[in-house]
């Protein structure tokens, strides 16, 4: 039996949610993640994943990035067996839709039952809660936790009840109701509403919150709620057992499939050269984090494309880095690639640089939007490549002692 | 050293530019305690060297009322004698956080250096820029380059690289407890100062118990009526030095407190700006941050007014020289004339009992009799006290004036915070083993 | 119920910011607090606090309290996003609900008294 190998969509178009995916997977001890940008799932780098997810952000900004052959090679991943798993964002992308470049990604038979021609009225008017879609509107009810129920159509066993939050994710309505395998059941003390609550539970309550759509040997499942959300351990664990019962793989490590598919271009740097690549990631880590903190309590945000960027959100990538980093300079040794250990100290340092320089623009009030992008654009390709050097090499530890790996049973 | 800790000691050569690590293991913490406990130790390890030694008291950083300080141990190159510098303002807690509990400094720089400590990470970095400049113009450019205005300075001024006697290391921009001449010994080491600037995290073997027992003792402490008051004069008068507020107050702004402290004995005086201004100054510089009451009181006594007081004071700080040596050395009574013999002054500054600790704390007890009368108590009781805060970080002035802080709840937070078992036994034996 | 400010009697000890961020992380550190001291213009003598609630930021000045709506638009013609995604780095104030024996630690553990509950 082979490992399991989960590809995260974390190119243009993406939020900061992908990280959810990250710490989820983890936790439960799935270390064979591959962390893929617009130009990997066009180059098809996807067709040896067991599973590919994508998580929310801008749709549109995705479907562009991703582009035709992006979408036709996700097609064939899921007809040759892969299981693709949409979280808000990336539930939408696979939906059918008028509306370019979506139309490119036509594959699922759901309708959105956010959707309208004319806007309901918004309860809180300081929300734009609404999105152009074709000739229609997608528009937000609620935010925050909602309750879900699974359906007949999942498992034999009794329904299970959990919650999860919604930040901008679809309701949905399937071709097929077997393909619904849990419904919005309600909402929680927490949920707030934008619309009416007679028009929340019009469109979501009893309407698919996850969906799946059989595709050729493989499947699509579209999240409209965040379950991989890290405060929502009910929803994680139903992504999890999803993925074990879709491909039939556990998480023990196999030895006989370690040969170095995964680390192909991949060699091991020991000593005085690990050490320095660490030290640099510490250092530059750190002086990025200090800038991002000062930045934080500062009235500036950035708008890039159609979605705000806040300084917390730079911090929000530093974190997930920095706090692993101690796991990583445990290691005397690394594996990685030639082309990934210059991109990670070039991608570092020049973070650290575009940063001080934001806080010296914010500070003299000048324009900062470019550095911004700049910023923005950095922390991507950075933590791509620092997750991939990251889970190489705690694969490589479960590699060594298969024994030592952790996971839990659902 | 799981716990209160960052488990690191830090030991840099500037002579050949080499950073290394130590761990600060828990018997070193069981036999030294921490503070100055472990600062002498490491003072002595590396004395060839003829290091300079920062440390952090063992509870600094918690939530243990007034649990400021961190501490520089040092030979003075003006008395010879090892002494210890309390470590104040947002400063001694910063130096925990950025990744170390110790740190050493060994040897002298062939060229003029800084020190950059972030989360772990030791940099020496080369100050060409800004050696030759004063304090605050070189904690402003630092923390322009850095990119962050919390960053926290321990820096020299001209004073030190002119190796004067009097030459402080200050605090971001304002005067430190140094009497020592210990800004002389960083300039004669080519060393500008200390960057620091961190976002660690401190476990605590026993948190909830901490906080509680933290939290009973600030109760205790806030139910004495001293913390009714707030800043340097009430202090001033409780010594005895009367009319001060009056003097004061035409140019005091507002007052504030080093960490965790409960009283604020640091006053704001506005030189270039209405005092009674609230709102942010347009003035970058409106004033001067007074921390050391004595150096006041001092110039007040030569018949300044406040004002002229904290120009002077703010030109010390920049300078980066002793305002209590200058005020008690100059000779002078005009702002101009004193201001202009920085570079002049000599004469001896008396460091009392021991000669380890710094006058800059008043040798007495604060609002508080503490049931001491006699003077030989006092002084006694004054080394200890010193000693005491010291290694436990606590602030130097704040335990003058607070019998609630007492030698039995350090330890009995210090157990709890460490798991280790610290007794008075131990602590005895600390006190009477520092050097002096 | 909720939490007030006066900044005028704050001394900027960082007591609050400290007590906080162990409410949310049961260790000793800064990061977390979602109420901060604010000492960002030391030269001026200019400190207040800064105190993040669910959706508004509370700035509590010396010359008075002001209240930010977070996340508001970049672009001052459109509204704030719906479907923005929690940042989870400070969490707004839940005036320490799991904490009975304290209540809001900030308001426990100030040694002025500068914070109180509404």
């Amino acid at each position: 039996m082979n490992s399991l190998k989960i590809g995260i969509y974390a190119g243009s178009g993406t939020s900061h949610s992908w990280l959810w995916f990250v710490d989820l997977f983890e936790k439960a001890g799935f270390y064979d993640l591959v962390f893929l940008d617009e130009a990997s799932v066009r180059n098809n780098h996807i067709k040896f994943l067991d599973v590919l997810v994508i998580s929310g952000g801008d749709t549109f900004a995705v479907a562009q990035s991703l582009g035709r052959e992006g979408g036709l090679n996700i097609k064939s991943f899921v007809e040759q067996g892969g299981v693709y798993m949409g979280s808000c964002a990336g539930a939408y992308l696979p939906m059918n839709s008028s509306k370019k470049p979506l139309d490119q990604f036509n594959f699922v038979d759901v309708k959105i039952t956010n959707l309208s021609k004319t806007l309901p009225v918004a309860e809180i008017s300081t929300c734009k809660f609404c999105t152009s879609y074709g000739c229609d509107f997608v528009f937000h009810p609620v935010r925050e936790a909602v309750r879900l129920k699974t359906t007949c159509f999942y498992r034999n066993d009794a329904a299970l009840e959990f919650a999860a939050p919604l930040y901008g994710g679809p309701g949905m309505k399937a071709a097929d109701p077997s393909w619904v395998l849990a419904v919005y059941e309600g909402f929680t003390p927490r949920t707030t509403f934008l619309a009416s609550q007679k028009i929340a539970r019009k469109t979501l309550v009893g309407n698919g919150a996850v969906v799946r759509v059989p595709f050729k040997k493989g499947c699509f499942y579209l999240f409209g709620p965040h379950l991989e959300h890290p405060k929502f351990e009910r929803a994680n664990q139903f992504i999890i057992d999803s993925i074990i019962l879709e491909t039939g793989k556990d998480k023990a490590y196999d030895k006989s499939d370690h040969g170095m598919k995964g680390f192909a271009n991949k060699h091991g740097i020991y000593g005085k050269q690990a050490r320095e690549l660490l030290l640099t990631l510490r250092r530059e880590l750190s002086n990025s984090r200090i800038v991002a903190g000062s930045l934080e309590f500062l009235p500036i945000h950035w708008l890039i494309g159609q979605k705000v960027y806040e300084p917390q959100k730079i911090r929000v990538y530093l974190e997930s880095m920095w706090k692993r980093l101690k796991t990583l300079e445990k290691n005397t040794g690394l594996i990685i690639d030639p082309e990934s250990y210059t991109r990670i100290k070039t991608a570092v340092g020049n973070l650290t640089i575009e940063l001080r320089r934001i806080k010296q623009q914010v500070d003299n009030h000048l324009e900062s939007l470019e550095t911004a992008i700049t910023i923005f654009d950095l922390l991507h390709v950075l933590s791509i490549c620092f997750f991939d050097l990251y889970f190489s090499n705690r694969f490589s530890e479960l590699a060594k002692d298969p024994e030592q790996a952790a996971f839990k049973a659902s | 050293m799981e716990y209160l800790s960052t488990d690191k000691i830090l030991v840099i050569d500037l002579n050949t530019a080499e950073v290394e690590e130590e761990e600060l293991s828990e018997a070193l913490v069981e036999e030294h305690i921490g503070g100055i406990g472990m600062t002498s130790y490491l003072y002595d390890k590396y004395k060839a060297d003829d290091p300079i030694v920062i440390g952090t008291g063992l509870l600094a950083g918690t939530t243990y009322p007034a649990s400021a300080s961190a501490q520089i141990t040092a030979k003075s190159p003006v008395t010879g004698k090892i002494s210890h510098c309390p470590v104040i303002y947002k400063l001694g807690v910063e130096i925990k956080y950025s990744g170390f509990d110790y740190i050493v400094v060994k040897g002298s720089s062939p060229s003029p250096v800084y020190l950059w400590i972030h989360d772990g990470v030791a940099d020496i970095s080369d100050a060409a820029d800004i050696w030759g400049k004063g304090v605050w113009e070189s904690t402003d450019a630092l923390r322009k380059f850095v990119g962050d205005d919390l960053l926290q300075t321990m820096m020299i001024g001209p004073a030190g690289e002119n190796g004067s006697d009097y030459a402080q290391v200050c605090y971001n921009y304002w005067s430190s407890p140094d009497r020592f001449g210990f800004g002389k010994l960083f300039g004669a080491k080519n060393l500008k100062g200390f960057a620091f600037r961190g976002m660690g995290l401190i476990e605590v073997a026993e948190p909830e118990a901490y906080v509680e027992r933290s939290l009973e003792i600030l109760k205790q402490v806030k139910e004495n009526g001293f913390l009714e008051k707030k800043g340097i004069a009430p202090i001033l008068e409780a010594l005895g030095h009367e009319g001060v507020a009056q003097w004061m107050g035409p140019v005091t702004h507002r007052h504030s407190a080093d960490y965790f402290t409960p009283y604020a004995t640091n006053t704001a005086l506005f030189l270039d700006e209405d005092p009674g201004l609230l709102k942010e100054s347009d003035n970058d510089e409106p004033g001067v941050i007074v921390s050391d009451i004595l150096a006041l009181v001092e110039f007040k006594n030569l018949g300044l007014s406040a004002l002229d007081t904290g120009r002077v004071l703010k030109a010390c700080a920049k300078y980066g020289i002793d305002p209590f040596a200058v005020a008690r050395l100059c000779g002078k009574t005009s702002v101009e004339e004193i201001t202009a013999s920085f570079d002049a002054i000599s004469g001896e500054i008396a460091i009392p009992g021991s000669g380890m600790f710094t006058p800059w704390c008043p040798t007495t007890p604060i609002f508080n009799d503490f049931d001491l009368s006699d003077s030989n108590e006092i002084m006694a009781w004054w080394e200890r006290r010193q000693a005491v805060a010291m290694i436990f970080g606590i602030h130097p002035i704040f335990s003058l004036m607070c019998p609630e802080l007492t030698e039995e709840n350090m330890l009995e937070l210090a157990s709890l915070g460490t798991g280790l078992e610290l007794t008075q036994e131990t602590l005895d034996k600390v006190i009477d083993t520092i050097p002096g | 119920m909720g939490i007030n400010i006066n900044a005028l009697k704050c001394t900027n000890c960082m007591a609050c910011e400290m007590v906080c961020s162990y409410h949310r992380d049961d260790g000793f550190a800064f990061l977390s607090a979602c109420i901060v001291a604010y000492r960002a213009k030391e030269k001026k003598d200019y400190f207040g606090m800064l105190l993040k609630e669910e959706d508004v930021l509370i700035v509590a000045r010396p010359e008075g309290v002001e209240i930010n709506k977070i996340g508001e638009e970049a672009d001052p013609d459109k509204k704030a996003d719906a479907s923005a995604k929690p940042m989870l780095l400070r969490e707004g104030c839940d005036l320490c609900e799991e904490m009975d024996d304290y209540g809001p630690m900030c308001i426990a553990f100030c040694p002025v008294d500068a914070i109180t509950l509404d």
